[in-house]
């Protein structure tokens, strides 16, 4: 009789080494292309360095090479494009493969969320030592002082958590819709035509209201970057909207994962 | 021993199969205490549901056309070549032709006095 | 004579139940009140025309369509409630070509497979591929329709499920590879106890394989049972009539075809031939003929949307 010897469901633990390692094949273009991009950037930053000190030895180059919080910008960028290669050619309609797979629907799709936030964080590593590189390299270069290694702590996890919450935004459109691009564009047309709307209509509550989802103390720049202040960042609010907007969009992950469709 | 069903063979497959064991037993080309193919390459040779192959086999064994031996496999018995297998095969045969014989409005001697006829010219046209 | 069709499958251990499956899509109804049946080692073959309810009802027993009533249930676990369990024993077919990770390459979709499925068998995956010649290096994506399907009867059948729910098996594939398909089904069936679902157009090809068949209908179940009973129930009767024949009115809740010519007709009819032909003879007609039909045949006969 067939049904007295059923097989078991596999491991959780070898579940999610596999996905790790299935996502980590699935962004290889992306990585590619990124790692392409830094070595551009770090020759150009090199080069006009270089030619900078030949043409105006007595510029801003010799104050050396800053790190603000700012400088997670690229990261954040690659951080935002990662969903779509964790979840290639997986639209929701086309996901049937993924929950055919003897593991619960919500928690499969979490762990691989989960490994690729996992991978957007060694690629964040990777970001900072070739950042420190790209410090100590000018340093050498330009004979000016290396401030990046000393630079203030937060900055650092920064990098870190505005990375999450790249990674965290964009799965919620990818994980949750068939037409993630189409959510995320709406989404910005939308915001900016009220903002304009608000502006015109001589509505400065409304509109100051809505850019603070941008600019506020609590809203998405700072929970990024901290507050902007002359030519660096500090802290500001950072410590409260950070926390707030991971907590936010992982609740909005979690139900666009754990929500059956068809 | 080559097993081939007909597609247009509309009875159960295990009935076929069995008929086409006895054939091969009276025909001689399955000899006595000779391997039947085992249930599996049969099931694949006819692209066939091996419990049917399985009916088949245990059919066989009931009727004592062959016999198993345990943890070997399926064979002839001996002595099949004689009149009961024989009698079985032209039961079939005779069985179509009047089933045919019928649909097409003949009566038995009608059928009979054909089949002599046939036969005759044949055999006149063979020993020519 | 109202002799009904066969809808429920009685006796035995059942690999597969499901109570009263329906399921609307918007205003189209993809399943109403479907229960079937399917006993444990069957090889149950589901027909119907496009749409009829098929794919959907394989769907349900791996939860990946919800109804809006009724349950499933795969070797007595619930299809929604334990669907992590169900699913890992059961081997899955589907019916569209582009499944698994469309990036990845075929060798390496075997291996991500073969983790999640604790029983699979290397050796017989090996086999397998060699069998259907498949390409290692291709990326599934860039597959056709035959080459990704038989990457797919590798993954369903390497794990040895006690269950294959096998949705167009041979769609897209040559008739050479069909056949070889049907030979690895065979061996399949004799190397491990399995209860095999199987969804086809091409009937012909599985005649000798299906001993069970169930036919939906614009998502409704019109009947179900084995192939015993339906070798011993259908038949198709040529009966010679006298001019102006009235008919035979007894028969004509079994009759499931009828065709006429001249003086002769010939009617596929359900039920005990010896009271079929009482019946025909009654009224006034000649059995010429009486034969069991192919189960292509009998298909179309139990497809028949005269009622």
């Amino acid at each position: 009789m067939t049904s007295t010897q059923l097989h078991p469901t596999p491991d959780t633990r070898v579940v999610a080494a596999e996905q790790f390692r299935a996502v980590g094949l699935a962004v290889r273009t992306e990585a590619y292309f990124y790692i392409g991009a830094l070595l551009a950037i770090a020759i150009l930053v090199f080069a006009s360095t270089i030619r900078m000190m030949h043409v105006h030895p007595s510029s801003n180059v010799n104050n050396g090479f800053v790190y603000g919080a700012g400088g997670a910008v690229p990261i954040f960028a690659m951080a935002l494009l990662i969903p779509f290669g964790v979840w290639r050619s997986e639209d929701p309609s086309r996901r049937s493969y993924h929950w055919t797979m003897p593991v619960a629907r919500g928690p499969h799709t979490i762990i691989k969320f989960l490994c690729g936030w996992a991978w957007v964080m060694i690629a964040t590593v990777v970001y900072l030592v070739f950042v420190g590189i790209l410090a100590a390299g000018l340093s050498l270069i330009t004979g000016a002082p290396d401030r990046v290694a000393a630079g203030p702590g937060w900055e650092w996890v920064a990098a870190f958590t505005a990375t999450t919450i790249g990674y965290l935004l964009t799965s919620v459109a990818v994980i949750g819709s068939d037409h993630a691009w189409r959510w995320i564009g709406g989404l910005f047309i939308a915001f900016w035509v009220l903002v304009g709307v608000s502006s015109s209509f001589g509505l400065p509550d409304m509109s100051l209201a809505l850019q603070s989802i941008w600019n506020g103390a609590y809203g998405l720049k700072t929970a990024l970057f901290g507050l902007e202040y002359r030519r660096g960042w500090t802290m500001g609010s950072w410590p409260v909207a950070m926390p707030l907007w991971i907590i936010g969009s992982a609740i909005a992950v979690a139900i666009v994962s754990y929500r059956h469709r068809e | 021993m080559l097993i081939s069903l007909d597609p247009q063979d509309t009875r159960p497959i295990y009935v076929q199969i069995v008929d086409e064991v006895r054939r091969a037993l009276v025909l001689g080309t399955l000899g006595a205490d000779q391997p039947l193919p085992s249930v599996r390459d049969l099931a694949v040779q006819l692209r066939v549901n091996p419990n049917t192959v399985s009916q088949a086999y245990r059919d066989l064994e009931r009727q004592g056309m062959v016999y198993v031996r345990r943890g070997q496999g399926t064979y002839a018995s001996p002595g099949q070549q004689g009149g009961p297998e024989r009698r079985i095969l032209a039961d079939g045969v005779a069985d179509r032709a009047l089933h045919d014989a019928r649909r097409n409005g003949l009566s038995v001697d009608e059928l009979v006095a054909a089949i002599r006829n046939h036969d005759t010219q044949r055999s006149s046209e063979e020993s020519q | 004579m109202r002799t009904a069709l066969p809808k429920r499958i009685d006796g035995g251990n059942l690999a597969v139940e499901t109570r009263g499956l329906t399921k609307r899509f918007g205003d189209q109804v993809a399943l109403n009140d479907v229960s079937l049946q399917v006993p444990d080692g069957a090889v149950y073959l589901l027909v119907g025309p496009n749409g009829a309810g098929k794919s959907t009802t394989l769907k349900v027993l791996l939860d990946l369509v919800r109804t809006d009533q009724g349950t499933a249930e795969v070797f007595g676990l619930n299809c929604r409630d334990r669907a992590p369990e169900v699913r890992a024993n059961i081997g899955y077919v589907p019916e569209r070509p582009d499944w698994g990770y469309g990036w990845m390459h075929v060798g390496r979709l075997l291996k991500h497979q073969a983790l999640y499925y604790p029983t699979w068998d290397v050796d017989y995956a090996a086999r397998l591929a060699q069998k259907f010649e498949l390409r290692m290096d291709r990326k599934m994506g860039v597959l056709s329709k035959g080459q990704a399907r038989r990457v797919h009867l590798t993954m369903a059948l390497a794990h040895r499920p006690s269950l294959l729910l096998l949705d167009e098996p041979t769609d897209g594939l040559d008739p050479l590879m069909r056949d070889e398909t049907l030979g690895v089904i065979a061996d399949h069936l004799a190397d491990s106890p399995t209860t095999v679902m199987l969804s086809t157009h091409h009937v012909e090809e599985v005649e000798r394989l299906a001993d069970h068949i169930g036919v939906l209908r614009n998502g409704a179940l019109r009947a179900q049972m084995s192939r015993a009973d339906l070798d011993a129930g259908l038949r198709r009767y040529r009966v010679e009539v006298p001019e102006q024949w009235p008919g035979a009115p007894s028969l004509n809740g079994a009759v499931l075809r009828r065709v006429t010519s001249a003086r002769e007709v010939q009617w596929t009819v359900w039920g005990e031939e010896a009271d079929v032909i009482q019946k025909l003879t009654a009224a006034g007609g000649t059995v010429r003929e009486v034969v069991p039909l192919s189960l292509l045949d009998a298909t179309l006969a139990l497809l028949n949307p005269n009622d």
